[in-house]
């Protein structure tokens, strides 16, 4: 891809809206966005995903996100909770915004950039289509996407509860189910 | 197979090498190391900078083991992981990341991997030393051999084994942190390894085991962190090394596309095959220098920036900008189209200098780089996954558990656009208005280039 990775992330989050609420969903937006540009466009931005608790992480993304509040593009807004959520995620909540300078760098990224912009803004829709999950029911089709990549074989919601036992992983069928029909929607499971 | 062997180390004390280790030292693949610095010409800056692969692999070994007996990893992973530790850095070419730079410079989009990420070549070359390599073949079984490869690229049954040896608490940093400071002669990369080591664990989370610090150990990982960041931005980025790393790759550069030196072609337009692993292995910083400083190099680029650099004459700092003293279009548009511009850039900073100095400056010998250091809360995770605390109930990041770290300011990290040039200056005086003179140009050629609207107050950065 001709992009930086940074810059597919100030585009991505242009393209889901100028903001993400939360660490965690903008890891697996972009986790999905990455599968979406790979599957549809064949481009890959470079952000190499691993396991990692909570799910698929990037260490590429967390930086990148890092340098873009850096350099004025995108702004964090923190916002303490002081106790871990019934799911256990996140004590901290950050609100990941695009700034005015952060707008005309996207709109120069869409200017010199036009076609890669558009395919991200492509794969971003298409996810978005695919149903606005929060950061705990995305995290979960993360995982369950993860499971299924590692698995190579159709595997159903009650084979994927079995397999994420294997990893620890302690998930209600019906979430997974629900994780499994956002990834059908993305043509990520048969 | 050998009996043991202990070897005496500056930073860990007595070293001891077990069984089939002791025939992968013996191989000429591993004594090899021994001719590769650690890190390249840092010496023309610190004195004592004269370690090199072989040291490290050696700390690297120690600190993996401890770590294998700290965790309680079982005897047979114990036993892969050492190798890997050994093995790991098999494939640095001279200099070390330097090599690497000019490696991945050279290479082409073929090496793109399917997951997107861009294998470094180095790493492709040790794998295939690994794998292939005939000196391995009486120190280790084949299976072994495909185990530490598959345990360096991807990571063996539990995730555990890999943190050991590629992870943001490494055996590979917690070595080159001590051992760096130690032979560079400073101490801005000392911590406690001791207690590190103490309060290491092995903690379980949602989906696998992990290498954790437990609650306790936050103190000493706020100073492992710290030791990094330090290390980084007094040493790695010290404004000379940066001169003589820069150096080093441009100049082996140029030997490969303006000379056309063969030798040079040959070890570094990476090629798939054994003939091209055989010769990279015949290469090291003793024989690379060597080789371009014999009279019929004189007058290449490469023997010339080779000689300056034996001679310690040093391509000087023209400006150094800090980006976030530029507009946010040329903040945005630099990093994204630096490969693309450079040479313009260059040539631009060649002709203004023409209109400041008697003597004019190549273009090819000006070099602009274009580089960042990583806030220290970045630091701590780099380029891999944060560095998780073990808290009862769920782990969490390093970076949002200490007191310390959440204090810091995410905004201290800072890319910076720097330029070299073999230019002399006939007084401080002189100098301090050159330096003012180009660093003016070029904030008004990168507002004129990257946005005509634009037109920029002049700037000056401190110098």
């Amino acid at each position: 891809m001709n992009l930086l990775s940074r810059n597919v992330v100030l585009l991505a989050l242009d393209a889901f809206g100028g903001n993400i609420d939360g660490k965690t969903l903008l890891q697996k937006r972009l986790y999905f966005l990455n599968q979406m540009l790979g599957k549809r466009f064949g481009l890959h931005p470079g952000f190499g995903y691993d396991a990692h608790f909570y799910g698929p992480y990037s260490g590429v993304v967390a930086n990148d996100v890092t340098t873009l509040v850096t350099q004025g593009f995108v702004r964090e807004d923190v916002s303490l909770y002081g106790a871990f959520d019934a799911s256990g995620f996140e004590m901290r909540k950050c609100r990941y915004e695009l700034t005015p300078e952060g707008e005309s760098g996207v709109a120069w990224l869409k200017n010199e950039y036009p076609e890669e912009a558009k395919q991200v803004r492509k794969a971003a829709d298409v996810i978005l289509k695919a149903g606005v999950l929060n950061y705990v029911d995305l995290s979960i089709a993360a995982k369950a996407h993860l499971i299924l990549e590692r698995a190579n074989r159709p595997l159903n919601a009650r084979n994927v509860v079995e397999e994420a036992r294997k990893f620890s992983w302690v998930v209600e069928e019906q979430k997974i189910q629900n994780g499994l029909t956002f990834l059908k929607t993305l043509g990520l499971a048969a | 197979m050998s009996q043991s062997r202990k070897l005496r180390d500056p930073i860990h004390g007595f070293i001891e090498l077990r069984g089939r280790e002791c025939d992968i030292l013996d191989t000429p693949l591993f004594q090899r190391l021994r001719r590769v610095s650690q890190l390249a010409m840092a010496r023309l800056v610190y004195p004592g900078a004269v370690h090199t692969r072989f040291d490290h692999t050696l700390g690297v070994l120690s600190v993996a083991g401890r770590l294998c007996d700290a965790l309680g990893v079982d005897p047979d992973h114990s036993l892969i992981i050492r190798y890997a530790a050994l093995l790991h850095d098999l494939g640095h070419g001279p200099f070390s990341h330097v090599s690497e730079t000019i490696l991945d410079s050279l290479s082409t989009p073929a090496l793109e991997r399917a997951a997107g990420k861009k294998d470094k070549i180095h790493e492709l070359i040790t794998q295939k030393i690994i794998l292939e390599h005939s000196d391995l073949n009486p120190a280790l079984a084949t299976k072994d051999r495909e185990e530490v490869a598959r345990l360096l690229s991807i990571g063996l049954d539990q995730r555990i084994h890999r943190d050991i040896i590629s992870g943001p608490l490494d055996a590979d940093k917690q070595d080159y942190l001590l051992r760096d400071s130690y032979f560079c002669g400073v101490t801005y990369g000392v911590y406690d390894i001791d207690q590190l080591h103490q309060t290491l664990c092995v903690g379980q989370d949602d989906d696998e085991t992990a290498l954790m610090v437990t609650a306790s150990g936050v103190h000493v990982l706020e100073q492992f962190v710290l030791a990094k960041y330090y290390l980084t931005t007094q040493v790695y980025r010290h404004k000379v090394r940066l001169i003589t790393d820069n150096m080093l790759v441009r100049g082996i550069q140029l030997g490969v596309l303006n000379d056309k030196i063969k030798f040079l072609q040959e070890l570094y337009c990476f090629k798939d095959s054994k003939k091209y692993l055989s010769n990279y292995l015949s290469w090291d910083d003793q024989r690379l220098t060597v080789e371009l400083l014999k009279p019929d190099y004189a007058k290449t680029y490469a023997g010339s920036i080779f000689r300056d650099l034996a001679e310690r004459r040093l391509f000087k700092q023209l400006f150094s900008i800090n980006l976030k003293a530029v507009p946010n279009q040329v903040r945005m548009a630099l990093p994204q189209q630096f490969a693309q511009s450079r040479k313009e850039l260059e040539q631009a900073v060649a002709s203004e200098l023409k209109k400041h100095q008697k003597s004019p400056v190549d273009a090819n010998c000006v070099i602009l780089h274009l580089y960042r250091i990583e806030s220290v809360r970045a630091q701590s995770r780099n380029s891999e996954a944060p560095i998780m605390v073990n808290k009862p109930g769920k782990p969490v990041p390093f970076e949002d558990e200490s007191s310390l770290f959440t204090s810091i300011e995410i905004g201290l990290s800072e890319e910076y656009l720097e330029c070299y040039a073999p230019v002399s200056f006939t007084d401080e005086k002189q100098k301090l208005a050159i330096k003012e003179k180009i660093q003016a140009f070029m904030l008004n050629f990168l507002a004129d280039k990257f946005d005509n609207q634009l037109k920029l107050p002049v700037q000056h950065e401190k110098l």
